[in-house]
């Protein structure tokens, strides 16, 4: 049945705007997010949280406040619960306090910013959470990406160099493994990362913004916080991680286009690796693998299309038992680790 | 226990009539409770002489819900009628609806409904789920419409029938529309423009209160006109209402109208 209440028919995208909020602002290790809400909306959102963030290997311990709202606090506005809950964060010292809006106060209107802006001497940065408004996990994960690449002290104008990477999906178990393929790639243009907007940083790191010569954004649903960042500090932005041999030499060549610099070695140096892949998993010609327990964005992503064009390995109804529920692994590592994937399902079916 | 609610413009005299139709009960020997539902807290007023009297949302505040004691919320006023405020937070800010539902709650478990006729005074326009609370199951079963022949004010009226029509459509929802009566604002035809558009909506007209100056000095003395001039005509007037809502057994589904047949009605009327 086609029904869009059916909760089988949401995504996992369409989960709580503030756990998406939450995955961000609790990348950076020395702030407090405070959830503006009843009890309820913080503690659920952090066990779901914890508990993604534990089979990610992400040993984070982030200080997570809530209001607290009661009855009393929806009648009569919710604005003094805000400004004890932010009395009691400063106990932590945090560089940088989040406000992250409930549904509830969106209904009854508390003036967050308003409130947020009568207190001096620590940085209080509102992120609007309220899931009514439409949205979920990724409109609250964009919302506070958006609202924090605005916080920083104005540009100075320093010499750029380096490259910020925005927007890292902070839930997922691999994305570490994605963040060192893209470092890899990168450092294979003799580049270093900046800042990681957000993933493990200090609040002082978002100051640094500005100074980063690229912004490589993690997919192209962030193209609003690229263009938004080119346009206030004229950084440009290449607009995704690669997904597949093809596509990790294309971004090698465009960033290099893109900073006028030359690819030659780096894609000499990656076309090496991607025939040593090809090479090592050789053995898994012509197998057919099933598509039942596939992630939907890898099974529409090139790179199952370079997997059987390179080696003849077909998603099919039938083909032997291969379970992989992540996004599209990135790089040609990404590739190697899907592969390496497949031979253990081989071995194990044998 | 005859439960009725009060709804009207904003400003349109809700309070006023209220009070005095509370007071003319109560001479009649009746038992009567008049809630106030409006965070302005100022519809029992004049029942308690011109003072405002703690509302239950601020002892919801100061004492959380189990330490309210009835007679913390309920104070006697004019010939021992007793007087309720709802209360609410201050303007622009929080969520007035939800103090009427919490008050309604209260005022329930707390068995304080309690009278032979209880009087829910009801800010302006029902204007979200809370001012819906008296009409609910359980509270006023009789909806009176406070109205002029001001277009705006027909306006409002027409849009409370809306909302009675559609809480009336809930099982077990006993909630009627029992009459409009007519505040006058001295306009031309006034009572003849105002039965007409009664009887448009299914309804009818059950009382006309002509606008009278005795009003006005009764609230400057801190009082209803029935206990400062008990013998005037206005007073008369307001006894006159109290005995119709008492016999009135005549309850609707109003139809409301729409704005074309409304604006038709007005044009009718039009001053000369
Ligand atoms: N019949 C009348 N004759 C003269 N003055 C009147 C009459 N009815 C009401 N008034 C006056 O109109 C004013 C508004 O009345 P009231 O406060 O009762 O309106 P309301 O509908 O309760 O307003 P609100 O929507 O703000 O609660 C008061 O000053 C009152 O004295
Ligand atoms: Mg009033």
């Amino acid at each position: 049945m086609l029904s869009k209440n059916l909760h089988k028919n949401t995504d996992r995208c369409s989960g709580c705007t503030l756990t998406g909020a939450l995955s961000v602002t609790t990348g950076v290790t020395d702030a407090v997010t405070i959830v503006h809400g009843p009890a309820g909306c913080a503690h659920h959102n952090l066990s779901l949280f914890l508990s993604i963030s534990k089979t990610a290997k992400n040993s984070r311990n982030p200080v997570i406040l809530s209001t607290r709202l009661k009855e009393t606090d929806i009648i009569f506005g919710g604005e003094n619960a805000l400004k004890e809950t932010i009395s009691h964060a400063l106990i932590y010292k945090p560089s940088i306090i989040f406000i992250l809006s409930t549904c509830i106060v969106g209904i009854t209107g508390d003036d967050v910013e308003g409130t947020c802006a009568q207190l001096k001497g620590v940085k209080i940065v509102p992120i609007p959470g309220e899931g009514f408004l439409g949205g979920g996990f990724r409109e609250g994960f964009i919302s506070a990406l958006t609202k924090l690449s605005d916080v920083q002290n104005s540009f100075q104008g320093k010499i750029k160099s380096g490259v910020n990477i925005i927007g890292e999906r902070n839930l997922e178990s691999s994305a570490e493994f994605q963040y060192i393929e893209v470092e890899r790639l990168l450092n294979s243009l003799n580049l270093t990362v900046r800042t990681r907007f957000i993933r493990n940083i200090k609040a002082a790191s978002i100051d640094l913004i500005p100074d980063a010569s690229l912004n490589v954004l993690r997919d192209p649903s962030l193209v609003k916080i690229g263009e938004y960042l080119k346009q206030r500090y004229g950084t440009p932005y290449y607009s995704s991680f690669p997904e597949g041999f093809a596509e990790t030499k294309r971004f090698i060549s465009e960033i290099a286009g893109i900073l006028d610099m030359d690819p030659t070695d780096a894609l000499n140096y990656e076309t090496l690796i991607q025939e040593a892949i090809k090479k090592e998993f050789f053995d898994l010609k012509g197998l057919r693998i099933s598509r039942k327990n596939l992630h939907l964005e890898l099974l529409t992503s090139n790179l199952m299309d370079e997997l059987y064009a390179d080696l003849n390995i077909q998603v099919t109804e039938e083909g032997i038992p291969f379970r992989f529920v992540d996004t599209p692994p990135v790089g040609s590592n990404g590739v190697r680790y899907i592969l390496t994937k497949i031979r253990k399902s081989q071995i194990a079916g044998l | 226990m005859q439960q009725i609610a009060i709804y009207g413009k904003g400003g349109i005299g809700k309070s006023t009539t209220a009070a005095n139709l509370s007071a003319a009960l109560s001479i009649n020997g009746l038992s009567v409770l008049q809630v106030g539902c409006d965070p302005k807290r100022d519809s029992t007023r004049m029942l308690m002489g011109g003072k405002l009297i703690p509302t239950v949302m601020d002892l919801l505040k100061i004492k959380g819900e189990r330490g309210i004691d009835k007679d913390e919320i309920i104070f006697s006023g004019f010939n021992g009628i007793k007087c309720v405020e709802a209360g609410g937070p201050d303007p622009g800010i929080g969520c007035a609806g939800r103090g009427i539902i919490a008050t309604f709650q209260i005022l329930a478990k707390l068995g304080a409904m309690d009278a032979d006729i209880v009087i829910y005074d009801v800010l302006g326009d029902v204007v979200c789920g809370g001012f819906a609370m008296p009409m609910r199951e359980s509270f006023a079963e009789e909806v009176y419409l406070v109205t002029s022949g001001e277009l705006m004010s027909l306006y409002a009226a027409n849009n409370i029938c809306k909302a009675i029509e559609r809480i009336s459509k809930r099982p077990k929802n006993r909630c009627r529309l029992a009459g409009v009566i007519c505040n006058a604002k001295n306009l031309y035809l006034e009572e003849d423009l105002v039965r007409e558009f009664s009887d448009m909506i299914r309804s009818k007209l059950i009382h006309f209160i002509p606008r009278d100056p005795a009003v006005q000095v009764a609230e400057l003395n801190r009082m209803t006109v029935i206990e400062d001039s008990p013998d005037s005509e206005m007073a008369y007037c307001y006894s006159d209402l109290a005995k119709k809502v008492l016999n009135n057994n005549s309850f609707v589904i109003p139809k409301p109208l729409e704005l074309d047949a409304l604006e038709e009605l007005a044009q009718k009327y039009r001053p000369l």
